[in-house]
């Protein structure tokens, strides 16, 4: 998701993090912390909510639109979901985190960066195409450097 | 014991423990499909743990169930609290308690995606102690259900007869 919005905008204050060892049998799955970050774009407006942190506390609140938005297409709950412009949904992971798991942030972001090519970055960068193509379908093919 | 003299018994046992499976497998969303690298079964050792010992307990519940309920009838009269208890200890373990099944139970009856939410991350903080709950309220389940099955089978004191003709 990371990696398709800065095809649209400047994603900054983002961190690093990592989901709980043992959660779902994976072991440490490296991700990015976006609860401060900032996105500028002159084509999407981006919102992310961490619904709880690693101790299962409630960490973010869902403004009314959003409440009203996951209680009609989210009824279940599932997380992490991803909703685009009313028009697309996707629950859960787009792929296995079992990828990903034991795996150094900093080794995931630096294969990325240098188009390593291996399992997990050709499963990362198939999601990043996915959505991109998604929210490309939202902004009517702007800007063309991303929708191509 | 009673409840198991027939062979139905065990099939009743394993179509119901296997059924409680796939029940909690997909109330939990554990199994999941990945189109690069297909099914998966994403669930913690704890997940799993839970979800074999549940569906077992189950499955020993029911066919004790059917065994209580048909000779309650056939001895209508002999009741306990266990035959009342029994199954109401059975259904709210699986309903209340049971962390796995409860989000997709409460969605069934109408919380909403954002009040689940919330319900989630309590029942996450608590699935420890849920779980043993669970398995602590159908196992009295499955003691007060054979009390019930003991009771109703129990062969009645025979009465002494004479034989002595009244004159």
């Amino acid at each position: 998701m990371v990696t398709a919005l800065t095809r649209f905008g400047t994603l900054s204050g983002w961190g690093k993090e990592h989901h709980n060892d043992g959660y779902q049998n994976f072991k440490e799955v490296p991700t990015w912390d976006l609860h401060n970050a900032t996105y500028n774009s002159p084509y999407i407006q981006f919102s992310d909510k961490e619904v709880q942190n690693h101790d299962f506390q409630p960490l973010d609140k869902f403004d009314a639109d959003e409440q009203a938005i996951i209680d009609k297409y989210n009824p279940q709950a599932k997380w992490p979901w991803l909703y685009i412009n009313g028009q697309y949904a996707q629950s859960g992971s787009g792929y296995s985190p079992g990828l990903l798991q034991a795996q150094p942030w900093d080794d995931v972001y630096k294969q990325l960066s240098s188009g390593t090519q291996n399992e997990a970055t050709q499963a990362i960068n198939d999601e990043a195409k996915l959505i991109t193509t998604y929210i490309c379908r939202s902004t009517g093919g702007q800007p063309e450097s991303a929708c191509k | 014991m009673i409840a198991f003299d027939r062979p139905w018994a065990y099939a009743i046992a394993v179509v119901g423990a296997l059924s409680m499976a796939a029940l909690l497998v997909w109330s939990g969303g554990f199994l999941q499909y990945y189109a690069r690298t297909g099914w998966e079964f994403d669930a913690s050792l704890s997940e799993r743990l839970s979800l074999v010992v549940v569906a077992t307990l189950f499955g020993a519940l029911l066919p004790l169930e059917v065994t209580a309920l048909s000779k309650a009838r056939a001895a209508a009269g002999v009741g306990s609290a266990g035959g009342v208890l029994g199954p109401v200890f059975g259904i709210v373990s699986m309903s209340c308690c049971a962390p796995l099944l409860a989000p997709a139970l409460l969605s069934f009856v109408g919380f909403s995606g954002t009040t689940l939410l919330n319900v989630n991350a309590t029942l996450h903080e608590l699935s420890t102690l849920l779980t043993l709950v669970s398995i602590a309220l159908l196992l009295v389940s499955i003691v007060l259900v054979s009390r019930t099955v003991t009771a109703v089978c129990a062969l009645p004191t025979p009465r002494r007869t004479t034989g002595q003709a009244a004159h």
